[in-house]
């Protein structure tokens, strides 16, 4: 994965993120460089490209951009041609070091490893990187074995810490950071953004950006643009929400037959287990039956629009709201280990219930 | 880039820099060798960002220009080639074509724009060694290694000072694993200024120099910017300094109040090489009962069994017991080649200090275990 992107990005995370770039052209400006910086923000907020871009930028060989606290309007602003910086893009800077989690942890190990090459200085640059990725991920004793490293800080060398919030952090760590918050991206920047590599039209790009909450990734996964997802997400969303209205209406019209609803849990536990895609659909389709009852406009899945008003229209105002917490306590229930079939097997025969107190 | 050089200079390059191009680094590249042709030469450079090599060579050179290539692949292909001369023309796209004729390779190079720089080394004053004791002095730090875990830098590298002896300056390499303590000195011609920091060469560094000094003729040596520099006529290796502290290692060489027992050379060798047949992964320590002029040694490993040896030595000092591994006493006796050596004993908590009888230059400090 090549850690940098071309030029424009560092245009898009500047307009994604713009007190960010303030702060760390603040630092820049200053020519006082921090031991330690921490980004904080969700994913795909743009945290480990504007660490490169920072490390670029210090590094820079440039002419105008050789000192950094020179007068300058955008110092976050590295040319891409020096050596230092094509290196960079090409993710084969020695003095770039990332530290990412090995199985969901940053083990111990990973960080004695930062001993030994903070023991000889700086390869070909000034100012070495080290970027911890998800520091969060650290366990206690791997997170005080930084902390040492933060409190004497070796020459030439600058850390990077990433996290999605602060829970999980040592204070003492926290305490010896620059912290810089990253804002979720604003929703319309990022379908502008998708909708550059997509072929889908622009209202399923909106949908898919709704549907996921504004995370890429997993927009990314129900546009398809994901290459190392197998699943056609496009169609499978039209065949859960098919099946899951086809639930429902059995429900209402009073068939009670459980096939459905087992075959549903079976099909969806069958494979992979990987449940949080259709969950996330299945959430956004109930949420949007019961929007629909009073702000038609605000419904996500708006090529659907027809289906959820006849589904809207049959149900009991209150009927939806109380999936959508027999939902959550399904995906609690699952995240602490239950069996997901048996899981959703109980809420998919919840759905395929007759409403009580309403017959037909 | 197009040239064509003598083949066996080309391999003999290209088989010192086996060391470095195989270490693994956090860089692919780090596995390439640059390949540089200008005017009539050639200059190679290896460099896994702790240890560079850099040599120049003569070759026709037809067109300028700079390859990054895979250097066992490289190496491989030129050790086969059955011509003496070896041509090389990178033809586009970073394919390189080797050999002409009935044999033609076409290997892709990487971009070598992101080959490691070599550090720019200006101003340096070179001091003078006699190649075959310089080799001497890396071997002795070498044969103290660490672990692959190894985080403390006294350990990972060994220490390069001046001292300054009666008879005149010498250079001195110390290294240890905290267990034993190996000291050599070595003459030299010229001014030697090192910088104020420790200097701390990492052993993986000179186990690499190690391949490149000569068993005759002189070398250059120097430190300076983080890095020590040892040169021939066309070849130079630079290796980065580990940035640290150096333990007071002249504590553990000190035997002012120690006891000196002559003893012969190869049979307390031979003595020890009995004696660590019977040494396991738990059970290292063989019991030194120091007598009236009497050494009795014995090992007691309970998955094994038990040895006895009885020494004759002329110690007149008080008796005590101590404990040692008869590994370091055979790595020492290794390096000290004089037919007696002196051991200088205390008592159970002193180190046991080796040299070779009227040999001052090398020591080798082996710690006691506790009995
Ligand atoms: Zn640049």
């Amino acid at each position: 994965m090549p850690p940098l992107s071309p030029p424009s990005r560092a245009a898009i995370l500047r307009e994604k993120q713009p007190h960010v770039i303030t702060g760390l052209e603040a630092i820049l400006h200053s020519g006082r460089l921090p031991n330690a910086l921490l980004f904080t923000g969700n994913c795909n907020t743009g945290k480990k490209e504007a660490a490169h871009l920072f490390a670029m930028s210090l590094n820079c060989r440039a002419p105008g951009n050789k000192d950094a606290s020179a007068e300058k309007k955008e110092p976050l602003a590295p040319c891409m041609h020096c050596v230092s910086c094509k290196k960079r893009v090409a993710g084969m800077h020695p003095d770039v070091i990332v530290i990412t989690p090995e199985k969901e942890k940053i083990k111990i190990a990973q960080i004695r490893d930062i001993y030994t090459i903070i023991s000889s200085p700086p390869h070909e640059s000034a100012q070495r990187m080290i970027l911890v990725v998800d520091a969060h991920t650290m366990n206690p004793e791997a997170g005080n074995a930084l902390l040492k490293i933060l409190e004497e800080p070796p020459p030439g060398t600058f850390f990077i810490l990433t996290a999605r919030d602060l829970s999980g952090l040592l204070p003492t760590i926290i305490s010896r950071c620059r912290h810089l918050r990253f804002q979720a991206t604003p929703m319309a920047v990022m379908i502008r953004e998708l909708q550059k590599t997509t072929d889908a039209a622009p209202e399923y790009t909106a949908i898919a950006a709704a549907t996921a909450d504004g995370n890429m990734e997993m927009t990314r996964q129900f546009l398809n643009l994901d290459a190392a997802c197998t699943t056609d997400w496009i169609r499978r969303r039209q065949w859960l929400i098919a099946a899951i209205s086809q639930l429902i209406q059995n429900g209402v019209r009073g068939i009670t037959q459980a096939g459905p609803a087992l075959f549903l849990a079976e099909r969806l536990t069958r494979d992979t287990g990987e449940l949080e895609m259709p969950l996330t659909l299945i959430n956004t389709w109930l949420r949007d039956i019961m929007v629909m009852a009073h702000d038609p406009e605000q419904v996500v899945n708006k090529d659907f629009f027809t289906q959820l008003q006849k589904i809207s229209d049959s149900l009991p105002g209150t009927r939806a709201a109380q999936w959508i917490k027999a939902l959550n306590r399904a995906e609690k229930r699952i995240k602490s280990n239950a069996t997901p079939r048996l899981v959703l097997e109980s809420f998919f025969l919840e759905l395929s219930s007759v409403p009580t107190g309403y017959t037909i | 880039m197009k040239f064509s050089a003598d083949r066996k200079k080309l391999s003999g390059a290209l088989n010192q820099v086996q060391g470095i191009t195989s270490r693994k680094t956090n860089l692919s590249i780090t596995s390439d060798v640059l390949i540089k042709a200008t005017g009539s030469e050639l200059v190679i450079t290896a460099n896994d960002l702790e240890t560079v090599f850099c040599g120049t060579y003569d070759a026709d050179v037809e067109s300028d220009g700079m390859i990054s290539i895979n250097s066992k692949k490289i190496f491989e292909i030129i050790k086969e080639y059955p011509d003496t001369q070896l041509p090389v023309n990178e033809i586009e796209n970073r394919w390189v074509e080797i050999g002409e004729g009935n044999i033609q390779y076409h290997i892709v190079s990487s971009d070598c724009e992101n080959f490691p720089e070599t550090p720019i080394i200006e101003n340096i004053t070179f001091i003078e060694v006699d190649s075959i004791q310089f080799k001497k002095m890396v071997d002795v730090a070498s044969v103290i290694g660490f672990s692959p875990d190894e985080k403390r830098i006294y350990v990972l590298g060994a220490l390069l000072e001046k001292v300054t002896e009666e008879n005149g300056d010498l250079l001195r390499m110390v290294s240890t694993d905290s267990r034993r303590l190996n000291c050599i000195d070595i003459p030299y011609s010229g001014d030697f200024d090192p910088p104020e920091e420790t200097i701390i060469i990492p052993k993986k560094g000179l186990s690499e120099l190690s391949k490149f000094i000569d068993s005759q003729g002189t070398m250059q040596i120097g430190v300076k910017e983080n890095h020590f520099i040892a040169k021939k006529e066309n070849e130079m290796v630079m290796i980065k300094l580990l940035s640290g502290d150096y333990p007071d290692y002249r504590r553990v060489l000190n035997t002012e109040s120690f006891t000196p027992i002559e003893i012969n050379r190869t049979m307390f060798f031979l003595m020890m090489k009995r004696m660590s047949i019977l040494v396991s992964e738990d059970y290292k320590s063989v019991i030194f009962n120091f007598k009236k002029n009497e050494l009795v040694v014995t090992i007691t490993n309970p998955e094994i069994g038990e040895s006895k040896e009885e020494f004759s030595i002329s110690y007149t000092g008080e008796p005590f017991e101590s404990a040692f591994n008869p590994k370091f006493f055979m790595d020492a006796i290794n390096v000290i080649k004089n037919d007696t050596i002196t051991l200088h004993v205390k008592d159970s908590r002193n180190p046991c200090v080796v040299q070779g009888s009227d040999n001052t230059q090398l020591i080798c400090a082996i710690m006691a275990m506790s009995v």
